[in-house]
């Protein structure tokens, strides 16, 4: 199994009363609520805790984009991954991802993503994705274009690293004359590619039949089982070859301390600030055109819960984030491992308005304690 | 209720159900965002006068959802073809909200082809204000707030906003929702409307409620102001939804407008 740090580096000082007097951490929060000055130094706690996971061992660090909100500040993913070339040395980078149709233009995605890879050496993961449904609110980019623009852009962006230019590209969301990159990037074919996303049949058979790698986020394990095993099913019967665990990939919030007792205790109050805080959407959470009519039913019909409605223990139970020691850590890991298949884990030790000292806490233990549990472990 | 017939038509390939009733001369009724799929009272009421034809616009309710109709231009060549097939000339074109934007786009490319304009509570003008919500974020919301933004009366607002939707309901609303996001998702209004508006020549009336919270009567004003033959109504019992609050001052108000001569 693969171990990947992830940071969201969400705004922690929300105000006591947020819970009654605001309903979303999106979109509409005041920015007032953001204070500059503390800004400096929790930004750049952020940076130093991703740098620390490479001395820990980890395979890579990763970021990814938001916009106008308190759960994750950086609209700008790739400015972070900019720091991070030169202050890492050997771990990949991941950027999970470029919400690509928020962007007017994804040649800009594709310039940077290879002047980053070029920068590091070839460390650099690209995920890409369609942006949350609040962020189409906030940036005012059609919904209903969504998916569209997402193949389109991701067609181009691959095409302007493999084929030589200046080519042309006249499709319906972009037009160029000269599609012609530089730099062009260092890994080949290209940077590879990650795609995380919710679970959804069209977002799992594109996954499939372009062989990346599907990352399962904040979802309960039952779903991601689900997923894993569409990918695979999809992969065999219908692309015509067998999914490895490389391809499999989940993101679940983890908190280990000494007891199961202990870490429930400790974990509770910032991973009930990530799903009732940060995760608090109010009423932009589903922009209309957002998800097919077929997806909508769905959702409908599996009756599943919004984040806000879930208490701690079923958070636990279901299998959205693991909590415990670290015996009971690898426990469940190891279900992913032998029985979902799934050899990628996208995790971290930083969870909502969690205190420093916590995130140290957990970021040794899961580094020391779990890690090399599951190193060495073929993933079936 | 008076009789209707329903009409499927395909338009080069766009399945378009029309309702249709009355008779007299012809009157063609757009409907809003949230409206289609019905023959409701305030048809009923027109087909006293006009022989009233009442599509529901690709995208919605019993008519095709193709999802290359994404401008406003789609939809107004779409119901040329329409009024063509059919026959409708010189129609009286009663547009509403998100129908109201599509009549006044329709009438800017044929000034020439109708008998009178009804703009009711229509978007399209291109002007903000900053009371005014964010539609989609308010019409998700939903509750209290966006129903009185529609009705100015509570009571009408129950008979016409279900507390409950059935799943088959919600469907149906996210559809409409999804081709009304198609259409104004970036804004309510072409920015060269007002240029276009110069070139009408119909007479014309702007009926607006004066407790619209979706789009509030000072808009009614620049688009009265805009268009040279206007006539500007405003109703003070009623907010966004005209049609379902007043429909007998709809039919008065279109009877006291003359018709355009023939050119």
């Amino acid at each position: 199994m693969k171990f990947y740090y992830f940071h969201l580096m969400p705004w922690p000082l929300l105000p006591e009363d947020f819970d009654t007097k605001y309903d979303s951490a999106w979109v509409d929060l005041p920015n007032s609520l953001y204070d500059p000055e503390r800004g400096t130094a929790i930004y750049n706690e952020y940076i130093d805790e991703l740098v620390a996971a490479e001395g820990y061992g980890w395979d890579g660090i990763c970021v990814n984009e938001h916009h106008q909100n308190a759960y994750g500040t950086m609209p700008s993913p790739n400015i972070i991954a900019a720091m991070l070339t030169q202050r890492t040395t050997k771990c990949q980078i991941g950027i999970i991802g470029n919400a690509l149709p928020l962007h007017a233009d994804p040649l800009r995605v594709a310039e940077e993503i290879a002047m980053l890879d070029v920068i590091s050496g070839g460390r650099i993961i690209s995920g890409f994705v369609r942006g949350t449904g609040m962020e189409y609110y906030s940036y005012n980019v059609n919904p209903t274009w969504s998916r569209d623009r997402f193949y389109e852009a991701h067609d181009l962006i691959i095409k302007a690293w493999t084929e030589p230019g200046p080519f042309r590209w006249a499709g319906k969301h972009y037009k160029h004359h000269y599609v012609n990159i530089w730099p062009r990037p260092l890994q080949k074919p290209h940077p590879p590619i990650w795609l995380p996303g919710t679970g959804s049949l069209e977002t799992v058979d594109y996954a499939a039949s372009k062989r990346y790698p599907f990352m399962m986020v904040f979802s309960p394990v039952e779903y991601q089982r689900k997923a894993y095993d569409l990918y695979r099913r999809l992969a065999e019967e219908k692309y015509g070859y067998e999914a490895t665990p490389d391809q499999l990939a989940f993101c679940v919030p983890t908190y280990v301390a000494e007891t199961d007792e202990i870490a429930r205790k400790e974990a509770r109050s910032s991973i009930l600030w990530l799903f009732h805080k940060g995760l608090k959407t109010g009423a932009f959470g589903m922009p209309p055109g957002y998800i097919t009519e077929r997806s909508l039913g769905a959702m409908m019909k599996s009756g599943a819960k919004g984040f806000g409605e879930l208490t701690y223990e079923e958070l636990i139970d279901e299998g959205y984030i693991i909590v415990g020691s670290p015996a009971t850590v690898i426990e469940k890991l190891n279900y992913y491992a032998e029985r979902l298949h799934a050899g990628v884990m996208v995790t971290g030790a930083s969870w909502g308005d969690m205190p420093r000292e916590l995130v140290a806490k957990n970021m040794e233990l899961f580094s020391t304690q779990v890690m090399p549990a599951l190193r060495g472990k073929a993933v079936s | 209720m008076s009789n209707y017939e329903e009409l499927t038509l395909d338009i080069l390939g766009v399945k378009t159900c029309v309702r249709k009733g009355g008779s007299g001369p012809p009157l063609v009724y757009w409907h809003g965002a949230g409206g289609g799929g019905a023959w409701h009272a305030h048809h009923a009421l027109l087909a006293e006068r006009f022989t009233v034809y009442a599509p529901d616009h690709p995208g919605w309710s019993d008519s095709d959802n193709p999802e290359w109709m994404d401008a406003m231009l789609d939809y107004a060549l779409h119901y040329d073809s329409l009024f063509r097939l059919l026959n409708i000339e010189r129609p009286t074109l009663v547009g509403h909200s998100l129908g109201g934007w599509m009549a006044a786009t329709f009438a800017a490319i044929y000034p020439t082809r109708l008998a009178r304009l009804v703009l009711v509570n229509a978007a399209g003008y291109p002007f903000i204000t900053e009371e005014q919500p964010d539609f989609f974020a308010a019409a998700m919301r939903g509750g209290k707030a966006f129903s009185k933004a529609l009705f100015h009366n509570p009571e009408i607002a129950k008979t016409y906003m279900p507390a409950n939707p059935t799943p088959e309901e919600q469907m149906l609303r996210f559809r409409h929702m999804t081709s009304t996001a198609r259409l104004a998702w970036h804004c309510w209004f072409d920015e060269k409307m007002p240029q276009r508006l110069a070139r009408l020549q119909v007479p014309t009336l702007v009926l607006w409620g004066a407790h619209d919270g979706l789009f509030p009567p000072i808009l009614a004003e620049k688009y009265a102001a805009a268009i040279p033959n206007s006539r500007l109504v405003i109703l003070p019992e009623c907010a966004h939804m005209v049609p379902f609050e007043d429909k007998e001052a709809l039919l008065r108000e279109i009877l006291e407008l003359p018709e355009a001569p023939l050119s």
